[in-house]
Parts: C-alpha cells; sequence; structure tokens
C-alpha cells in the first residue's frame, strides 16, 4: 500500500487586499501555491521534486506532512484521511511523517543542546521513558556520524553546517517515521561535504525501511538521489516518472528546458539550448490552464483553457502536456528568444 | 548526589553568564555594583540602622530632642522636625523601596512576557483581543491611574506592588510579542511542530529561552519603572502610612515645610533613587546590547 | 598582461585573533579571459576580490608584493586616484548579492544614470541613451527604465547590476557568485549574456563561484582556491582533464553530473582549515589522502606542469597515478 498519498490537493494563499482593491471593490488576490496535485508515496522509495523556486515545493511538503491545511483535497496516510483521524492515530501520523529542512543554522534551536535537540520530539510525544530515549539518541547520532560522547552536549553554534545538517537528520529519524521530506537538504553545504550528507540520506532510507520525499531544485543531485522524480510548475505537477525516464526521455517541454539549463561539470559536453520563452511569471491568479503555456514554444489556444492533472498512479512515466501527442512537435527546433 | 551538584553547576554557570552579559561594558559594570550595593542594604537594613525609624532621638550632649539636626557623627544623615534619625529612615526605606520594585518588577514581567508570548505566538483574535487591551492601558494616564487603584484597593503595601504592576507591564508585552512574532516563523519552530510538540511546550520550552535576553532587559526595565512608580506615589502620598520608603520620606519632607532648609533631608533619598534607578537602566541597557548585537558596533 | 598579482595577502583582526582569509596569493590575468576562481565558502573568494578592489574592511589590511593592473601598482596608488581612475572606469565590481544592492527607493535607470554622470563628465541625456543600451546589451526590456527594483526579479536585478558594472567599458569586470540563489533557467540566461557580452566588448572577466559546473561552461580559465590561495590554476579543459591538485581531484568526485546519473559521489573528508595563523605546510595536508610527512613541513610553491597549468603540490610529479587513485572512494574513506 502507499504510505502517503495526495489527492487532487490545491492550496491558495490570499494576499492581503491593498486600500486601491477595496475602494474598486476588487476581490481579494490569491498566489495558487499548489494546483490539483495527486501523488502517491510508496514503501522504500525516494521521490525527487524538483521545479524552480515559488514553483510550490515546500508547500507540497507542509501540506503532505500536516502541518498545513490544504485549501482543497485530500491527504491520506495509509488509506486513512488526515482530516478524518482519531487522537491516536493522529499521533502516529505525527511521529510516522518527519522532515528534515533545509538551513541548519535555523532548523535548530540556538538555545537548545544537541542531545536535548534530538531527544525534544520523543520527549514531546512521550514515546519511551527517558533512559530509553537517551539511548536511542545516542545511537542515532552514531548513525548519523557524530560520536554522542563529543556532540551531545553541544550547542548548535559550535557545529559546523555539515555536522548541525547531520544532528537534523538525528531529530528526524530518532522518532523512527515511515516517510521522510527532505526540504533542500544541502543547499547550504559545501560542495565537499554534499556527497556525505546525500549517502547518508540514502544509506540510511535503506537501511531504517523509510521513504523519502526529496526537495530539490538541482536536477543533477536528484539523479543522483531518487528512484523517481516529479516536476513542478508554478503549483502544478507537469511530469512524473523514474528518475532515468524523466532525465533522458522527458516529455514535457518545461522538464526538457530545464534539463538543458543544467550545467554540466565537464567542459567537453554541449548541452544545448532550453527552449523556453521569457522570465519565471507569478503565480497570482493566473490563468485557468496550463501554468507553462505563456513560456512555451508549442503552447496551442486550449493549453490557456485547460489542465490536465497527473493521476499520480505510482510506476507510470505521466506527462501533464496536452501537445503530448504530438512529440514531433515538441522535439521540432524552435528559436526561441 | 552528583544529579543534584551538576544541576548546581548549571545554575552557577548561567548566573555567571548574566554577571558577563550585565558587566560586558563599563555602565553595566557600575549599574551592577550599585544594584548590588542596594540590595545587600535592604537585605541587612534591620542590622545596619542603628535607631527604631518612628522614635524621637535626643541629642547626646544636650539631652534635647535633636530637631532637624544637621549631619553630624551621632546622626550621620541628620534628623527629621520630629527628632527622627533619617539614615535609620533611609536603610529602612531601601528595604521596602527594593521589595516594592522587585516584587512589582516580576509581576509586571510575568503578566507582559506571557501576554506577549501568548498574544505573539498564536495570532489572530487573540492577538487582536490581548493586543486591544494593551492599548487601552497606554491610553491611561500613568500615575492617576495608580493613584486611583491604590485609592481604591487601599494605602496597604500589597495594593501598591499590584497597582504598579498592573500597569508597568503594557510595554514588555508589546516588546515580547513582537520578537515572539519574528521568532515564530524560525524554521525552529516549525521543526519542533513536525516532531509533535503542543503548542504550549513550543511556546515554554522553545521560544521562551530565545526571548530570554528581551525579558531580563525588561525585567531590569520594570523594577526600575516600579521604583520611579512608587516613589512618585508615595510623594503624593499615596503610599503605604505603615512604612517608610524614599517617596515617602520625600512626602514627608514636604508635608513638614522645611524643604528649603533641611538639604540633609532631601538629598539622600533624591540621590538614591536617581541611582538605582539609572544603575537598573545602565543593566539593562547591557542586556540591550546582547540582545541586539548591531548596537554595539555603532559605538 | 592585464593584472599581476604577486604574494597577495589579506588579514582580518577579530576579538583579538588574525584571521588569514587569503594567504600567498598569486595569479596572472590575460586579456580577453574568463577567469573563474572557484573554492568553498570561507577559503577567502570574497576577501581577495575586496582586495583587489580596495574595499576591505577596516579591521583587515593587505599585503602583496605586488598588484600589478596594465602597468600600474594597484595598491601603491593614492587612494583618491584609485577611486577616479580605477574603480569602475576600469575594473568593474558586481558584487556578492547583488540582487540586493539595488537602492529600493529609487528607480532603476536612472540609479544607473546618476551612476555614470558621477564617475563620468557625461550630459544626462547622453548617460540616458548609454543606459538604454546597457539595457539591451544585458537583455533588460527598454519599459524597465522607469521600474523600481522591487518590481524586477532576481534574474533582472542581477542584469541591472551587470548593465551598472558595464556602464563605463571597464576592461576587467569581477563577479562575486553572480548566480548563485537563481532558478537554473535564469542562470543558463545570465550565463549566456556574459558570455555574449565579453565577446561584444573583449573585456577580461573574474568570476568567483562555489559551483565547478558553472566555471566548466563559462570560464576560459580557472583557479581552484583552498585555504586562502590558489592551488591549482589551469586552462578549463586542461583542468578537468588533467586535474593535478588532490583538492581539484576530490571536488570533481563530489560533484553530481545530470550525465551520469549512476556515479558514485565521494566526499573530501573533514571540513575547510580554519585560517587563524599562518603555517608553513599545505593547507589541505589534514584532508589530503596523498599526504606525506614533506607536506606536513613545507609550504607546496606553485610549480607549472603545463604552459599555462600551475600547481601547488609537492606530490604533483605524480599526479597522474593519484588521480587514478583519487577516483576511487576507498582512497578518501580510509
Ligand atoms: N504562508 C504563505 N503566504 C503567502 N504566500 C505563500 C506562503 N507560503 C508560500 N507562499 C507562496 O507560495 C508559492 C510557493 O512557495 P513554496 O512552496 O515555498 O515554493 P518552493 O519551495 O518551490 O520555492 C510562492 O509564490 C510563495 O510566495
Ligand atoms: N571583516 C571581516 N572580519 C573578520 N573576518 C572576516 C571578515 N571578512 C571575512 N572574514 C573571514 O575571512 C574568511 C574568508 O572570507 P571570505 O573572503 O568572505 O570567503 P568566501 O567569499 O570564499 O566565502 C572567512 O573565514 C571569514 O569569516
Ligand atoms: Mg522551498
Ligand atoms: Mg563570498
Amino acid at each position: 500500500m502507499d504510505i502517503l498519498s495526495l489527492n487532487n490537493i490545491s492550496q491558495e494563499f490570499f494576499l492581503p487586499r491593498k486600500l486601491t482593491d477595496i475602494v474598486t471593490n476588487r476581490p481579494a488576490r490569491s498566489i495558487r501555491a499548489v494546483q490539483s496535485m495527486n501523488l502517491a508515496i510508496h514503501e522504500n522509495e525516494i521521490l525527487g521534486i524538483a521545479g524552480e523556486s515559488g514553483c510550490g515545493k515546500s508547500t507540497t511538503c507542509m501540506i503532505a506532512a500536516g502541518l498545513l491545511a490544504p485549501t482543497d483535497g485530500d491527504v491520506l496516510h495509509r488509506g486513512q484521511a488526515l482530516t478524518a483521524m482519531d487522537e491516536q492515530t493522529k499521533k502516529t501520523f505525527r511521529r510516522s511523517v518527519q522532515i528534515i529542512f533545509q538551513d541548519p543554522y535555523e532548523s535548530l534551536n540556538p538555545r537548545f543542546e544537541i542531545g536535548d535537540t534530538v531527544a525534544e520530539g520523543p520527549r514531546a510525544m512521550n514515546l519511551w521513558p527517558e533512559e530509553v530515549i537517551q539511548e536511542k539518541v545516542r545511537s542515532i547520532l552514531a548513525a548519523v556520524g557524530l560520536d554522542p560522547d563529543r556532540f551531545i552536549k553541544r550547542y548548535p553554534h559550535e557545529l559546523s553546517g555539515g555536522e548541525r545538517q547531520r544532528v537534523g537528520i538525528a531529530a528526524a529519524l530518532v522518532m523512527e517515521p515511515d516517510i521522510v521530506f527532505a526540504d533542500e537538504p544541502l543547499s547550504m553545504l559545501d560542495v565537499s561535504i554534499r556527497a556525505d550528507i546525500l549517502t547518508l540520506i540514502k544509506t540510511l532510507a535503506a537501511e531504517r525501511k523509510f521513504s523519502c520525499v526529496y526537495v530539490s531544485h538541482d536536477l543533477s543531485i536528484l539523479g543522483n538521489v531518487a528512484d523517481r522524480i516529479m516536476i513542478m510548475y508554478l503549483g502544478q505537477a507537469v511530469e512524473i516518472g523514474s528518475a532515468h525516464d524523466v532525465l533522458t526521455n522527458p516529455k514535457h517541454p518545461y522538464t526538457k528546458a530545464l534539463i538543458s539549463a543544467v550545467p554540466i561539470p565537464d567542459p567537453t559536453i554541449d548541452r544545448g539550448v532550453p527552449k523556453i520563452i521569457g522570465d519565471l511569471s507569478m503565480p497570482v491568479n493566473a490563468h485557468k490552464g496550463c501554468q507553462f503555456a505563456p513560456r512555451c514554444p508549442y503552447a496551442q489556444d486550449t493549453c490557456w483553457q485547460e489542465f490536465k492533472s497527473l493521476s499520480g498512479v505510482t510506476g507510470l512515466h505521466e506527462s501533464a502536456c496536452l501537445r503530448e501527442d504530438a512529440p514531433d512537435v515538441l522535439n521540432e527546433v524552435v528559436d526561441a528568444n | 548526589m552528583p544529579e543534584k551538584s551538576n544541576r548546581l553547576i548549571g545554575i552557577l554557570k548561567v548566573l555567571h553568564r548574566q554577571y558577563k552579559i550585565m558587566t560586558s561594558n563599563t555602565y553595566g559594570l557600575i549599574g551592577f555594583w550599585v544594584v548590588a550595593f542596594f540590595f545587600t542594604v535592604a537585605l541587612f537594613a534591620p542590622v545596619i540602622a542603628p535607631y527604631p525609624i518612628w522614635e524621637m532621638q535626643f541629642d547626646a550632649e544636650t539631652g534635647q530632642l535633636a530637631m532637624l539636626q544637621s549631619p553630624s557623627l551621632q546622626f550621620p544623615l541628620g534628623t527629621t522636625h520630629l527628632g527622627y534619625d533619617l539614615f535609620s529612615q533611609i536603610v529602612m526605606a531601601t528595604r521596602t523601596t527594593v521589595m516594592i520594585g522587585l516584587i512589582s518588577g516580576f509581576i509586571s514581567i510575568m503578566i507582559g512576557a506571557n501576554i506577549g508570548l501568548i498574544a505573539g505566538y498564536y495570532g489572530g483574535i487573540i492577538d487582536e483581543f490581548l493586543m486591544r487591551c494593551t492599548d487601552v492601558l497606554y491610553g491611561m494616564p500613568f500615575l492617576p491611574f495608580v493613584i486611583i487603584l491604590i485609592s481604591l484597593f487601599g494605602r496597604k503595601i500589597e495594593f501598591v506592588i499590584l497597582a504598579i504592576a498592573l500597569i508597568v507591564w503594557r510595554t514588555s508585552a508589546r516588546v515580547i510579542r513582537a520578537q515572539t512574532i519574528s521568532i515564530k516563523q524560525r524554521q525552529f519552530v516549525t521543526a519542533a511542530r513536525a516532531r509533535g510538540c503542543s503548542n504550549l511546550r513550543i511556546i515554554y520550552r522553545h521560544i521562551l529561552p530565545n526571548v530570554l535576553p528581551l525579558l531580563l532587559l525588561y525585567t531590569s526595565f520594570n523594577i526600575a519603572w516600579s521604583i520611579v512608580t512608587e516613589a512618585s506615589a508615595s510623594f503624593l502620598g499615596f503610599g503605604d502610612g505603615d512604612t517608610i520608603s524614599w517617596g515617602g520620606m520625600l512626602y514627608e519632607l514636604w508635608l513638614s515645610g522645611k524643604t528649603r532648609v533641611a538639604w540633609w533631608w532631601f538629598l539622600p533619598p533624591a540621590v538614591c533613587i536617581v541611582a538605582l534607578v539609572t544603575s537598573l537602566v545602565f543593566i539593562s541597557r547591557a542586556y540591550e546590547e546582547y540582545a541586539n548585537p548591531r548596537l554595539r558596533e555603532t559605538r | 598582461m592585464l593584472l599581476d598579482v604577486k604574494n597577495l595577502g589579506v588579514r582580518y583582526r577579530m576579538d583579538g585573533q588574525d584571521i588569514h582569509a587569503v594567504n600567498r596569493l598569486s595569479f596572472q590575468l590575460e586579456e580577453d579571459e574568463i577567469f573563474g576562481v572557484v573554492g568553498e565558502s570561507g577559503c577567502g573568494k570574497s576577501s581577495l576580490i575586496k582586495a583587489l578592489l580596495r574595499l576591505v574592511a577596516r579591521n583587515g589590511s593587505v599585503t602583496a608584493d605586488s598588484v600589478n593592473f596594465q602597468g600600474q601598482e594597484l595598491l601603491e596608488m593614492p587612494m583618491d586616484q584609485f577611486r577616479k581612475d580605477i574603480l569602475w572606469q576600469k575594473i568593474a565590481l558586481v558584487p556578492q548579492s547583488a540582487m540586493n544592492s539595488l537602492n529600493p527607493v529609487y528607480k532603476v535607470g536612472p540609479q544607473i544614470v546618476e551612476a555614470i554622470i558621477t564617475h563620468k563628465k557625461m550630459s544626462e541625456r547622453r548617460a540616458r541613451e548609454r543606459v538604454h543600451d546597457l539595457f539591451e546589451s544585458v537583455g533588460l526590456q527598454k519599459e524597465l527604465f522607469d521600474s523600481y527594483p522591487h518590481q524586477f526579479s532576481g534574474g533582472m536585478r542581477q542584469r541591472a547590476m551587470i548593465a551598472m558594472a558595464l556602464a563605463l567599458d571597464p576592461k576587467l569586470i569581477i563577479m562575486d557568485e553572480p548566480t548563485t540563489g537563481l532558478d537554473v533557467l535564469v542562470q543558463d540566461k545570465i550565463l549566456k549574456t556574459l558570455r555574449r557580452i565579453k565577446e561584444d566588448t573583449k573585456c577580461s572577466m573574474m568570476i568567483i563561484s562555489h559551483d565547478i559546473a558553472i566555471m566548466s561552461e563559462i570560464a576560459t580559465k580557472i583557479g581552484v582556491m583552498y585555504g586562502g590561495g590558489f592551488v591549482e590554476i589551469a586552462p578549463t579543459h586542461d583542468l578537468f582533464k588533467d586535474p593535478s591538485h588532490p583538492y581539484t581531484m576530490g571536488l570533481t568526485n563530489a560533484f553530481p553530473s545530470i550525465r551520469e546519473l549512476g556515479k558514485e559521489l565521494i566526499s573530501i573528508p573533514g571540513s575547510p582549515p580554519v585560517m587563524m595563523r599562518e603555517e608553513n605546510k599545505c593547507w589541505f595536508e589534514p584532508r589530503c589522502p596523498f599526504a606525506t610527512d614533506q607536506c606536513r613541513q613545507s609550504f607546496p610553491e606553485a610549480t607549472k606542469t603545463g604552459d599555462h597549468h600551475i600547481v601547488s603540490c609537492l606530490r604533483s610529479a605524480d599526479r597522474q597515478k593519484l588521480a587514478k587513485k583519487a577516483k576511487e572512494k576507498a582512497t578518501w574513506t580510509s
């Protein structure tokens, strides 16, 4: 069974009305951060979510982790809707779904010792007696590569960025979750130590048998860590499939552009030109069709009217492009810009 | 027991840290020692004071009532027109003033901190309600409000303390609310939520330690304000008649009509008020610098 | 030669301690070159730039044998002459997080016009025309001239800052992390713009980044920084084909590539050095799998291993053997 599934999730943020809006009686403007999203996450898989900043990746994670109530749609944890859970199930959910945060400098309480930071979750939820908690804290710190004797009494400001991120991982994993959301966990870290953290997440996921949703704007990292990849654009999921399929055989014009814009650390490879028009647009009360249409060199009238949301059925390689059935069109050489 | 001694060491460490912060600049250092001096005097007042405060004293040489005497060996700070020893009075008054300052300072910071934390954390309608209440208090003229409360409750020291505490909290509440709002948006609060911490646990375990420097700043500030308020109220004759305070001493002087002559009666309480309040403000400045390091660079 | 830096040092004094941000740093820059400087955070990239532009913070001090720009010694020049003749006119800077360096209360176009007029005798009309041209060459629409910075996206602001840097036709443009924080598609366009500008104006560029992938695309020559100095400088192709310093080898291992999905990534063990004192040894030695006793005893002088390939490693003679070993994970973990 899927561990977690999102059914037709939408999230709208309403912006404060300006005085001029009130005077002219214009309705409140809103940002559609996530729009009709379907997604299912399997046991023991690493799902990558990619997209430009502001496309709704973090919002999706917050909704899926139950920290933000969606405007529309359901989140199901092992088949049970989040909104229909009793206290006990909710507690189990809270414990089973954990987050590794982006910024290791911001996500650790500066006034907590490392040991207390890691023990805080189990203590707050009364999971185990104190001695057991201590025991688990030590073993998880060791598992993420921090010597408990040296680190348990230290404060975050005495740690390097990489060490802090390890603490963040430990604090999530000590809860023994079955799914972990990692929201850009490497973006604040130095290049030479990123690989370690990435490998750590990968091996722990395999050892401790949890699924992981790994969010990143960097497709080359996702290609390395993820089993499946979902691409988002302005709140819409535009493509999903196995990492290999999406990265080597992308179907959606946006995915194609994105992939061809990723720099390659090898000067002998020429990656070609992304086919895309203009800069990122804002999702404020956008038109109701495909959000990518204004930047898509292949857009037709229908693209502005309709949006095809992905089914979210696992295992499929799907694209939300309405012109998917005309692959030759999508591959023709158009000189955008 | 090692547990206990560990805890003791922990507490000592915290105190040492506070001392370091307070004395991190010269003014803070001066402030700290002045305040320490007054607190010591307050603590040992009955031992220090040579005479009972409401007892007429007689001149050792002439044997006459020591009326309105200027400072001498027998009466280091002189006497009042009724022959009371002013040195004993100022020492005992220190005790009263420090006590009133400390207690109403702490009560007011408790009220202010809790209202600020709760309003800031929950936001929405709770915030709206609590902050409007604070605004109403801001609309009240400070001293008349205290005086009215005292005359309603009665001129007892408990009520004086309460009346002061009930108004002094307003600034701390607003400032701590603002700080709470900014801390609440930091990621470690979301992290705490994700790990199953309840709202109260987040407020008191995660946010409170982070507003602590600000809280201490306002504690010392509130104590200063309480002392000023008490002095003002007492000077206007709204202090507790059974105890003596610095403001009360000035009130007696005023009543005696000897303001122009008895400089030894006027100066000590006035100097004490200014010295203690200024020192407390110095300490709060040191905390302010600590809470907001940017102030340090501009110096 | 455009710029010749010999034995540059930058040292900051803080809380009674010295931080040696830049140590024994030397490099040369030719005309019509894009010189990429890569290195991890804290290795002294920004300090290097600030030293060249004499913008080092007040608690910092700069030493050098020579910083020669077109025959002029930059550090020996009087400060006002440097400000008047060099800064902006000859060497322009696009600072780190340039996106936030525009003044939010003034319109973008007039801001640049103002900057031009204060540095060069030019009528306001001419300056406006110049800014219109600049907007075009960095790919900003002319209509944006009268917009405020907050109406610009991150990429557009970065373009505006590049336009500002180009305003006085400098010989050298220095950019500190020009695409950090931008999305890949925007980054791609900025890189293209930079390349086109270089073609059009024939100016040299010095671009700083922690991202070796970006450098491989845009730079003609790359300098790898570690511990406040260059450990390797080489033409881009040579650096990737023949990495000669163990740190460079480690960096290429740590980088994922979208073209090599299964590639196993290898970190460099340990963490960057804390440069509290000047040491007479290799800074990378504690993290280096190939370190010998020699490395602990003397500072590795820069040696030429190719026409334009300079390495500071005592073991550079064995570089091919080491490069092969460096590809294996066991080399770095044991
Ligand atoms: N609490 C909020 N209030 C208003 N707008 C928000 C809020 N959170 C996110 N947004 C908006 O929703 C969009 C998606 O944001 P986010 O999920 O953070 O994107 P990403 O993580 O992909 O960068 C952005 O346009 C952002 O400005
Ligand atoms: N004004 C300053 N005072 C003290 N230390 C500084 C100052 N500026 C930079 N440093 C220190 O110098 C080192 C190099 O910094 P920097 O040149 O900014 O590195 P980079 O740009 O490569 O990240 C760092 O350790 C940094 O903390
Ligand atoms: Mg995000
Ligand atoms: Mg920098």
